[in-house]
């Protein structure tokens, strides 16, 4: 798991390379620890756009993080997902609670 | 193992959570054949990995020497996943159902893991039995 980040138009952007499983999902869930909690960023887009695979531990850590920014008043989405993320985020019905668009550009204009 | 005349497949592992790439595995190898819906077959997969994934952080608290057992049962209108394991039991009814929406809106965590598997699947039953074993039985109806 490779982890990117920037800054685009007041949106953190946390990139996401590899699997998202139990095996390495530490990682993510400390970064965007990182950047709820210590840099107290209210925008989050994660771009799944060369995320391979998500498990039922990368789903719960999206969970925690978007219900962190909900309690602060923020907002998260996600972007670029490929048919196989989509597919678990649709047949687990998070795909209801998270706002996720085609790609990286029209994420940043929607938020 | 394979038992064709009743469709059982059975497999044991370790509790590490390099094993849970393998119970995947497992669950779709032996499923494949069976002629359900890819859907189907989805939402069992991710719905074990969930509670494997509970058993090795809460049952055995990521010791990796503890043993989980996974049988599946192909029946002619249901696929029944039970996962043994000998660690810490829970009571599910001390965990409420989450309403999503309400959920994140709210502090409290946990509950996140039963709401995934019941949403997963057709029917969700956890049974410890006198501290000494635990086992959650997933039911999903196939109309193969």
């Amino acid at each position: 798991m490779t982890i990117h980040e920037s800054k685009e138009n007041n949106v953190y952007v946390v990139s996401l390379t590899g699997r998202l499983d139990i095996m390495n999902c530490e990682p993510v869930e400390q970064k965007f620890a990182e950047v709820i909690d210590t840099k107290n960023e209210m925008q989050l887009l994660v771009d799944c756009s060369q995320l391979t695979f998500v498990s039922s531990a990368g789903l719960r850590l999206f969970i925690i993080a978007l219900k962190k920014l909900n309690l602060k008043g923020g907002k998260m989405a996600f972007c670029a997902l490929d048919s196989g993320t989509m597919k678990i985020f649709t047949i687990s019905g998070y795909d209801k609670l998270f706002k996720i668009y085609d790609s990286r550009e029209t994420a940043l204009a929607n938020f | 193992m394979e038992n064709t005349k009743q469709k059982t497949f059975e497999l044991s592992v370790r509790s590490t959570t390099e094993e849970l790439s393998a119970i995947r595995d497992f669950i779709r190898q032996s499923i494949s054949p069976a002629g359900i819906t890819d859907e189907a077959m989805d939402k069992i997969i991710l719905a074990v990995d969930e509670a494997s994934t509970n058993v090795v952080k809460h049952a055995y608290h990521y010791a990796k020497d503890k043993e989980i057992k996974i049988q599946l049962e192909l029946k002619s209108e249901s696929c029944v996943v039970t996962i043994t394991d000998f660690g810490d039991s829970f009571d599910p009814n001390e965990i409420p159902q989450p309403n999503m929406k309400q959920y994140l809106e709210e502090k409290r965590v946990g509950g996140l893991g039963l709401y995934l598997m019941r949403t997963l699947m057709d029917e969700v039953q956890y049974t410890s039995y006198d501290g000494k074993y635990n086992k959650l039985v997933l039911i999903k109806k196939i109309s193969a």
